[in-house]
This record gives C-alpha cells, structure tokens and sequence, in this order.
C-alpha cells in the first residue's frame, strides 16, 4: 500500500469515528432527556392519581359523618377500627388496589397490610379544629 | 489531483451523516420540548384544579372551626348561649382569616376577604362567608378560579353536611 492509499484509509477510519462519535453523543442524551420526561411525566400522573383519590375520599361519608371531618379531627374525636375499616375499603375502592398506606407529616394514619406500597404517591391538605401552630394538615396517600 | 476525490467524498460523507444526525436531533429535541411543555401545562392544571378543589371542600369546615374556637373564646357552650350574632360574628372574622392565610401558605390558594353573617334560631344557626372575589389559584402557566362562598348549618355544635 502506497503513501497515498495509506492516508485515504486513514482519513476514511477517522471519518466513521468521528460520524460515529457525533451520532452517539446526539442519541444519547436524546434518550436520556426522553427517558426523564417519561418518569417525570409517570410520577406527577401518579401523584395526581393519588390526590383525586384523597379528594374523592374527604367528600365520603362514614355513618352519616364527613370522612374530611373524620380524618382532619382524628386526633380529637378518636379514630376506631371502624372507622378504619371503613376507611381501607373505600381506599380499596379508589385505589383499585389492597396494598395503600396513609400517613400525614406526624403520624401513620393507615398501616399497609403484609407489602410495602410505593408507585403512587400523592397528598391533600385539610384544615384542622384550630390550633395557632397548626391550621392545616397535609395527608398523604401511598397505594401500589 | 486523482488522489483528493475519494478524500473530499469521506469530508462530505462525514458532513452530511453529521448534517443528518443534527437535523433528527433538533427534530426530535424541539419535538420532545413541546411535547414536555405541553404536559408541564396539562399536568400543572390538574394540579391547580385539584387544589382549589381541595380548598372548597374544606372551607365549610374552616368555617365551622372559627365558628367552635370563636364560641370557646366567647365561653359559649352551645349555639343558643349567642345573644348578640353581629358582636359574635366579630370574634370569628379574625380566626377565619388565619385560615385564609394558612390555606395561601400552605396549599398556594387564595381565599379573598369577605363579609360573614350569622342567623341564630334556636339552637341552629347559618353562617355564611360572602366575597365578590375567588378563590384564586395561580402559577406561571396557569390560573385557576372557583366561587368563594359558602354557607353551612350548625345545630348543637356540629356541622350539618
């Protein structure tokens, strides 16, 4: 091989090395921006998912009482396993789902039963019987 | 001068796969930027839509909760203790706009000033919160309103739903 065809071989190599090194850093961070709009997008779903739950929830009732005034007065006016039963159930209802936990920024307010549930995360926040630290309290919902 | 044409095909070889390369990224990152803003928005008004709505939900009970700490202050045991409601209804405006302020703080939803009105009978009474404005929800992208008033009964002490 001459001086010449030599230095068109390696023009050539580096020219697919290069076109090669541009296609790849163009395509990767193309996916990963997808890839991150993707989980963006899945998390503020589920979370809204979660919220519309929480919302349905307060505006059910429980032997002719709010669930809202239930929860935001849990503290006050006790929180019996009927209540709690009844609470899971509907939860089941809305979640479509067995396995939720519900807590607020103190407490657990709803054990989950033999899993750990951890997909859709989202919280509302309700007023409370007032207190001067404290006029709202923020639960939020855990479901799988 | 025979030598240069295979060179000068590789140099516009390499160009146009790197013109192709940039012409489908730009594509696709313009197209993936809309795309994101465009659900940013969506997104942003559900949840905007969600927290006024957890807002009206609760407003009843705001209200009920300045009306029980304003009979506490008063040392009232029950709605029928109330002689004078206009005197009353003064001891609940100030608690009711620290509601007001906490649901601006904490969920980011305004609840306008108002007038509240009491009407006593027996041992019922109905308490109203009355505003012009809205409550106001409002972000960079979106802005969301809802009717601000809202009435409740109380009989004894509790909130008739």
């Amino acid at each position: 091989m001459g001086l010449k065809g030599f230095a068109i071989l390696t023009i050539a190599i580096v020219g697919i090395i290069v076109t090669f090194t541009a296609i790849l850093a163009i395509v990767v961070p193309l996916l990963t921006l997808k890839y991150h709009l993707a989980i963006e997008v899945k998390n503020t779903y589920e979370y809204n998912n979660a919220e519309l739950a929480l919302l349905s929830l307060v505006s059910k009732k429980h032997n002719d009482e709010s669930m809202y005034r239930i929860l935001s007065e849990r503290g006050t006016n006790g929180f019996d396993s009927s209540v709690q039963e009844d609470l899971k159930g509907k939860l089941a209802l809305l979640t479509y789902s067995k396995c939720f936990k519900l807590v607020s920024e103190s407490e657990t307010i709803l054990e989950p039963e033999n899993c750990d549930p951890v997909e859709n995360t989202g919280g509302i926040y309700l007023f409370t019987p007032y207190n001067q630290n404290s006029l709202v309290e923020k639960i939020t919902l855990v479901y799988t | 001068m025979k030598g240069i044409v295979p060179l000068i095909l590789i140099a516009f070889a390499a160009m146009a796969s790197i013109l192709i390369a940039e012409g489908i990224f730009f594509n696709v990152f313009i197209g993936s930027r809309a795309a994101k803003e465009e659900t940013t928005r969506e997104l942003e008004i559900l949840t905007a839509v969600n927290k006024i709505e957890m807002v009206k939900r609760g407003l009843p009970h705001a209200l009920h909760y300045s009306f029980l700490e304003a009979m506490k202050e008063a040392g009232y045991n029950s709605v029928e203790d109330i002689k004078d409601s206009s005197e009353f209804v003064k001891r609940i405006n100030p608690i009711f706009n620290e509601y007001r302020m906490a649901s601006e703080e904490n969920i980011g939803v305004k609840i306008p000033g108002g007038e509240i009105t009491l009407d006593i009978s027996g041992n019922q009474a109905v308490l109203s919160f009355s505003s012009s404005g809205l409550l106001a929800y409002e972000s960079e992208f979106v802005k969301v309103y809802d009717k601000s008033s809202v009435t409740i009964k109380i009989v004894g002490n509790s909130l008739i739903e």
